[in-house]
């Protein structure tokens, strides 16, 4: 026991090392305490300042007519998160250079509207990739899912993946064909139209018009590898013209 | 001994802080420290001097608590609290190399896209092997998302989370080349001078030595860099328990250190400036080294208490070294309260104070004949009492004891201390080729003779004693047996623990098994990236239901500790492709479930299930050849 033993000098030492360090601590505290006031003023002038830019952009509710089912709320793990589509946002972030710092945002891109830039602020998308996603989206006529990413060569389906939550489709802008008016010509143009598949469904609606009035008719009756066709439908529309019926 | 009460109580502050998780509001903060200051001065003029020693330890105990309460919290101007996804400026600090890539510290001085708001803050950097290297030092700018770490949900588990949160470290980020630019890749001046000496010591090592084992070694213990290569040299000594001698700690300071006491010695008084300049390169010496090295607690630990001693002994003071290691674990954790839960730390403290408590009542304990053997018992004595304290806290955390690192203990210091003498006199005669290749070459071969000595030792059938375990509450109280046993005799106390402690250890773990063994079965579910295992612990068997992914690596790092906990006397591991998911109905029992990634696997007739197969499994021979390709597994998770 005789370790834990002070003698009253020790004791005088001891005492005197700890208001020492106590007053140390107190006083480094005030200044630092003085100085985040004054950085947390500054702080606040410009949070002030991007919640006026930022709540001059209203975010809109996306009309999604064709859609047949409503898109499901996105899945955000962190509670406090707000989401908000890009494509509202997107000009007046653009324009002011400012994005909102304080609060944790979870921007969700449609990809359908995107632009290289905006695609290149996700996580893992460099400028090559991010310009390979926006070639292949115009030369297909727009994305009709998320998991349609992995077609694009050079990405990770892990990637894709990791991606998923903060992106969404609007197949809404997506380019479609009617096929009851499109010509050979311009089915053939679509990118995953063959010119032999083309000409078979040019023959079908110019020989069976009128028995096809549904997306599962034309399919029954065209008869052709469902694997190819299935990548191929989100693209074609069936609605006839008013003059021809 | 004032430092020891000192130490001791700011401890205590320290871990009653971590263990109630505490939080104060910025006021209260100010109050308590304000109390402390009046109740300090108070007890300094009214009550001179005659108040009594635990006055003090209310006080000193709030200061631990404050002071890591300050730590803990996040700073005002913490990068987290400004974005966690953006663009990113820091320093990095340190790098670690780890099997496929590296490990970045940075530390975070600027955050923001487009204005720049000054932070402060650590983060990790997870970066590809294969990818340009970032020189520590080197300031970075990049964007990135950063990711917060997930606690590992497996009971008993390693807390990585908790581990870099204790660092400062709360966030980490993958990225590519591309994302990341690099500022100016020069180091700062001061450090610079220290990573180009470092640098210098890598290129003579690797340019004099020809064996990679002997390589690996020298480098560990001149400029503590640890490799790859380094992990697998290691582990004959982590099984002979003589590891120690690879991190550089007390005898590797000790070492340089020794050079300049012995200097010192022959000078007499009056020699004052002659004794100024010896004592000034000492220090600057040894600090050099501990900078070199890579700063670890032990080295910091060993330098503070050199200088210290050093030092007093100019100024002609009387001192107790046992004051002076209290002092230095005193000084370090008052900058860094944190340090206390660092495995290096505690082992550092404790093997020190163990030697200096019961040194000398183990060396009376053994006969003396001459001076010759005499020097081997006090190795033996110091290497013996360095384990009383150690011993506990090697079972808590690797779950082994190693028997013949005591007796190897002898053999292998003193080796140790000739092969890195025989070094850094290498080192110094770096500027002559042909000599420095001789002494290297001779220090090689101390390696690999020590290597050998140490291989061998370590394939010896009762080498180590493995698959121990200990709670937490059993350490305390193993701790608590030796400070009684230290205090009612300490003369005859040491022999007594250290043949207890082992007796101890097994003891009380037999006997708390007995009596909290579970009366109903247990199912475990581990949770393990995309594999399932399952354990099924019942009074005295363990059926481990596991699929075929199943890594000696997950094993580890998930299964093993839990499994210790378990006092079982079979163990059997079951492919999980033996049984069919059909089987299992979603239901639950009375199956007592600890922790459980697919509930609805602990069913109770899945359970019974399991329990005919196992039966039939056992039963049948033929099968049985089935558990060998774990074999691997197996033989680690052996019987206790």
């Amino acid at each position: 026991m005789n370790h834990l033993y002070l003698t009253r000098k020790e004791r005088k030492a001891i005492i005197l090392l700890l208001t020492l360090l106590s007053v140390i601590q107190l006083l480094n505290l005030l200044i630092k305490y003085q100085n985040s006031t004054t950085n947390r003023e500054m702080k606040m002038i410009m949070v002030n300042h991007e919640k006026q830019v930022f709540d001059t952009v209203s975010v809109s509710n996306i009309d999604f007519e064709n859609e047949p089912k409503p898109i499901k709320p996105i899945k955000v793990k962190e509670p406090k998160v707000q989401t908000i589509d890009i494509t509202a946002i997107k000009a007046p972030v653009a324009q002011n250079k400012l994005k909102p710092t304080t609060d944790k945002l979870a921007i969700v891109i449609e990809l359908n509207s995107a632009s290289p830039e905006d695609l290149k602020t996700l996580k893992g998308l460099g400028p090559v990739l991010s310009s390979r996603i926006v070639k292949y989206r115009d030369m297909v006529g727009g994305f009709h899912s998320k998991e349609q990413l992995k077609e694009v060569y050079g990405l990770r389906t892990t990637l894709v993946d990791s991606l998923s939550s903060q992106l969404m489709v609007n197949k809404s802008i997506l380019r479609k064909l009617n096929v009851f008016t499109a010509s050979e010509e311009q089915l053939s143009q679509q990118y995953f139209i063959s010119k032999y598949l083309a000409q078979k469904i040019k023959r079908l609606i110019d020989s069976r018009y009128t028995q096809i009035d549904s997306k599962e008719t034309f399919i029954k009756l065209l008869n052709y590898d469902p694997v190819k066709l299935e990548k191929v439908l989100p693209y074609l529309c069936f609605e006839k013209p008013a003059d021809k019926d | 001994m004032p430092a020891c009460l000192l130490c001791l109580t700011f401890a205590i502050g320290i871990v009653l802080f971590d263990s109630l998780d505490i939080q104060l509001e910025y006021y209260q903060i100010i109050i308590l420290y304000t109390t402390i200051i009046f109740t300090s001065l108070s007890c300094l003029f009214i009550y001179k001097y005659k108040f009594s020693c635990l006055v003090l330890i209310p006080i000193i105990m709030t200061l631990g608590l404050l002071r890591s309460h300050q730590n803990v919290s996040l700073a005002k101007d913490h990068y987290s609290l400004t974005q966690t996804e953006g663009c990113f400026s820091g320093r990095i600090l340190d790098i670690k190399e780890k099997q496929s890539h590296l490990e970045l510290k940075l530390k975070v001085d600027s955050v923001g896209d487009f204005l720049k708001i000054k932070s402060s803050g650590k983060l990790l950097i997870y970066w590809r092997t294969n990818q340009k290297y970032i020189p520590v030092g080197s300031r970075v700018v990049f964007k990135t998302n950063l990711l917060g770490f997930k606690e590992n949900p497996n009971p008993s588990a390693f807390n990585y989370k908790r581990f870099l949160e204790r660092q400062g470290i709360y966030h980490y980020t993958y990225l590519d080349q591309e994302e990341l630019q690099l500022y100016d890749s020069e180091p700062l001046i001061f450090s610079g001078l220290f990573i180009a000496i470092k640098n210098r010591i890598e290129f003579l090592i690797e340019n004099h030595v020809k064996r990679q084992d002997a390589i690996s070694i020298l480098k560990a213990l001149l400029v503590g860099k640890k490799s790859q290569y380094l992990d697998q040299l290691k582990k004959p000594y982590i099984t002979s328990g003589t590891v120690h001698v690879l991190a550089i700690s007390g005898l590797h300071v000790g070492c340089i250190a020794g050079l300049f006491l012995f200097l010192l010695s022959k000078f007499k008084q009056s020699y004052i400036l002659l004794k100024l300049f010896i004592t000034a390169s000492a220090l600057l010496s040894v600090w050099t080294f501990a900078l070199i090295s890579g700063f670890s607690p032990s080295v910091i630990r060993a330098s503070s208490m050199f200088s210290i001693l050093i030092l007093s002994n100019l100024t002609k003071k009387k001192t107790s070294v046992m004051n002076v290691l209290f002092v230095t674990a005193f000084i370090m954790l008052y900058t860094d309260p944190n340090m206390l839960f660092s495995i290096s730390f505690q082992l550092s403290f404790l093997a020190v104070l163990s030697i200096l408590l019961f040194q000398q009542s183990v060396r009376d304990l053994l006969p003396s004949y001459n001076s010759r053997i005499d020097v081997i018992l006090d190795l033996f004595a110091v290497s013996l009492s360095a384990q009383i304290l150690i011993s506990p806290i090697s079972v808590f955390y690797f779950n082994q004891l190693s028997i013949i690192g005591i007796f190897l203990s002898v053999l292998i210091v003193p080796l140790t201390a000739i092969i890195l003498k025989t070094s850094i006199l290498g080192l110094m005669f770096s500027f002559a080729d042909f000599l420095t290749g001789t002494i290297f070459y001779l220090a090689e071969q101390l390696v690999v003779t020590q290597n050998t000595l140490v291989q061998y030792a370590a394939k010896l059938e009762y080498a180590c004693a493995e698959n121990l375990h200990l709670t937490r509450a059993e350490l305390v109280f193993c701790f608590l047996i030796i400070t009684g046993f230290y205090l009612a005799k300490p003369r005859l106390a040491p022999i007594i623990i250290s043949s207890l402690i082992i007796l101890n250890i097994i003891a009380t773990r037999c006997l708390l098994n007995q009596l909290i063994k579970p009366s109903s079965p247990e199912v475990i579910a581990y949770k393990i990236s995309n594999k399932i295992a399952q354990d099924l612990v019942t009074k005295d068997k363990l059926f481990s239901i596991w699929s075929e992914d199943i890594e000696t690596k997950d094993y580890e790092f998930n299964i093993r500790k839990n499994q210790l906990s378990y006092d079982y006397s079979d163990h059997y591991i079951i492919p999980l492709s033996l049984l069919s998911e059909q089987d299992i109905t979603f239901e639950w029992a009375k199956t007592k479930v600890l922790i459980s990634t697919n509930p609805e696997r602990n069913t109770q007739d899945y359970y019974n299930y399991v329990w005919d197969l196992s039966k039939s499994l056992i039963n049948s021979k033929k099968k049985q050849s089935d558990f060998n390709s774990y074999s691997n597994i197996k033989q680690q998770s052996k019987l206790k």
